[in-house]
């Protein structure tokens, strides 16, 4: 498969003004204003197949949404190396950023007061579409977020839901082979998210469009990733598959029984427990040094069990864990 | 279509739905350019002929309130929104000349509302308040020509304002500064001609003269052919450094751009 991002020890820092508080704290930075060096990214390497999903994680401030407008072509780093399919972002803008399409879920490409059709067309124009391909796209777009109700609505009067269907497929019209999608799902209902997800996977599966997600909803990174990349403080912290995330960080699985009675002095192997609440506990344990089988089978001897479930602990508590543990 | 055409039709379409702010200018710039011929009737009265006649000065005042949606007042706010909000990120991904959209921009939200305005205004003053149409055909294409030229003016000074909020973030400063200088030095207070001889060069030189001052002059069939292409010269020069010099801002505003809000 062919490389489609290639990334190479980028670096970039942002000052920030750092003011003091009061009115004389105001009238000195009249004159004398400190800046402070934050290092938004700390030489960031990796690279991305063509045709790939990546997750792309992190807590806020991470270095995430910096990354990606390096990648679109939008900021420039200090340092480093960058080619997007096989062309230097900032160097080469314009035809960069035809071949890339980009939402940032916090913010709309759609004009406030016009109808969607007619942010539509302005792009189309923008992107030199031809008429014949815009049409099919529209279509095969508009059917599969199921839009056509809504193309004669003014952007103002859309739901965060609608907007956020059609900003996907403004970024889509001219068939991109690369999108960079911030946050696509933030402040998004159920329905919403289970839609744009569909879509997405279909999206990667139909048109092999290279897809990069930076979000903070795991059930995103969960449905779609197949790799994730995880930075913080502008490094990367890991890369690679979720379940090999989970066993390299978090080994232990939850075990949840449900007892007959309420067993308040309750010792089996020095369990950890996690949670109590009524009859029903939950522990944790390692697989690694205790088999979930044979573990139950010591339960059951002693304890009256109504039901059980053997799961993971939530990929939130993972990556918490491993955030915490980068901070220190 | 052209991109650039398609984003100047966009934003006329944008402007056109607002029916009543165009209402609202239309009898605003009927009411100030009604007290404007009184003052000037008045001054007129007391002083006697000007380097300009009494008819005259009604003609500018009326033109120059027919145009007066055309001056460059303001920064986009859109792109002050823009800029505010960090939306100027997906400004940076379209794959066409970030000046030159910005500039079309400009161009259609100056061009919309002049439009909208400037037909009534003619219409009303030409009928009742002394606004004549000039009888030689020509005089009045070549007002329009310069008048267009004047647009294309306002939309290079409208750009680098618009570019000024990349470094100030706020462009209120500037907002608030230039109209002033603008207002005086293109005669929409005090029409040009009545200024001291001493001073014609000076104002004439300068980039307001463009954009009411020398079309009227157009207009009321005071200027030669050559007099006509060297008005246009002087307006194709201006626009030249303004764009030049805003393409030259927003380079090296783009390259130490930051986004906000993450």
């Amino acid at each position: 498969m062919a490389i489609g991002i290639e990334v190479d020890g980028i670096e970039k820092t942002f000052f920030v003004a750092e003011k003091e508080t009061g009115v004389l704290g105001a009238i000195r930075g009249l004159f004398n204003r400190r800046y402070r060096r934050l290092k938004a990214l700390d030489s960031l390497s990796f690279s991305i197949q063509s045709g790939e999903m990546i997750g792309f994680i992190g807590p806020n401030g991470a270095g995430k949404s910096t990354t990606i407008k390096i990648l679109s072509g939008i900021l420039l780093p200090d340092k480093g190396k960058c080619e997007v399919l096989g062309i230097t972002p900032w160097e080469n803008r314009i035809s960069h950023v035809s071949r890339i399409g980009v939402v940032f879920g916090q913010r709309t490409q759609l004009w406030w007061d016009l109808p969607v059709i007619e942010s539509f067309e302005l792009l189309r124009d923008i992107y030199r579409v031809p008429n014949e391909r815009y049409r099919q796209n529209l279509d095969e777009l508009s059917q599969m977020l199921d839009l056509t109700s809504i193309f004669n609505i003014p952007v103002r009067q859309l739901s965060l839901g609608q907007r956020m269907r059609c900003d996907l497929t403004a970024a889509l019209l001219h068939s991109p082979s690369i999108l960079f999608l911030d946050e696509p799902t933030i402040g998004l209902d159920a329905p919403s998210k289970l839609a744009v997800r569909g879509f997405l996977s279909r999206l990667n599966k139909t048109l092999g469009t290279t897809i990069i997600i930076t979000t903070h909803d795991l059930d995103d990174i969960e449905s779609l990733c197949k790799r994730v990349l995880v930075i913080n403080s502008g490094r990367l912290l890991f890369d690679g598959c979720l379940e090999d995330l989970r066993k390299s960080f978090f080994r232990e699985r939850r075990l949840k029984i449900d007892f007959d009675e309420c067993n308040s002095d309750f010792h089996v192997l020095d369990l950890k427990i996690v949670s109590r609440e009524g009859n029903r506990i939950i522990f944790s344990f390692d697989p690694e040094s205790i088999s979930a089988p044979v573990l139950i089978q010591k339960i059951a001897e002693k304890h009256n069990i109504r039901d059980i479930f053997v799961e993971n602990p939530p990929i939130e508590e993972v990556i918490s864990r491993l955030y915490h543990d980068s901070n220190k | 279509m052209n991109p650039y055409l398609s984003i100047v039709l966009t934003r006329v379409k944008m402007l056109l739905q607002y029916r009543v702010a165009a209402l609202a200018g239309i009898s605003t710039q009927l009411f100030w350019g009604l007290i404007r011929v009184m003052i000037f009737g008045a001054f007129y009265e007391k002083s006697g002929n000007q380097t300009l006649t009494f008819s005259e000065c009604v003609i500018y005042i009326w033109l120059g309130q027919a145009i007066f949606a055309m001056f460059p007042w303001y920064p986009d706010h859109e792109i002050q929104a823009m800029v505010r909000s960090g939306n100027i990120a997906y400004e940076l991904s379209r794959p066409i000349d970030l000046y030159w959209f910005w500039f079309f921009r400009a161009f259609a939200t100056r061009a919309a509302p002049t439009l909208l305005r400037s037909f009534p205004i003619f219409l009303i003053a030409g009928l009742f308040f002394g606004l004549k149409i000039p009888s030689d055909f020509s005089h009045l294409l070549g007002w329009l020509i310069a008048t267009l030229g004047g647009l294309a003016l306002s939309a290079s000074i409208s750009a680098i304002l618009s570019i000024s909020v990349l470094f100030t973030l706020n462009g209120d400063g500037v907002t608030k500064l230039f109209p002033a200088v603008a207002y005086i030095f293109s005669g929409m207070i005090v029409p040009l001609p009545l200024f001291p001889e001493s001073w014609q060069l000076f104002l004439k030189a300068l980039p307001f003269s463009a954009f009411l001052d020398a079309p009227f002059k157009i207009y009321i069939g005071k200027v030669s052919n050559d007099e006509f292409l060297s008005i246009l010269a002087h307006q194709a020069a201006w626009v030249l450094f303004f764009v030049f010099t805003g393409k030259f801002l927003l380079n090296r505003a783009v390259r130490r751009i930051t986004v906000q809000g993450g």
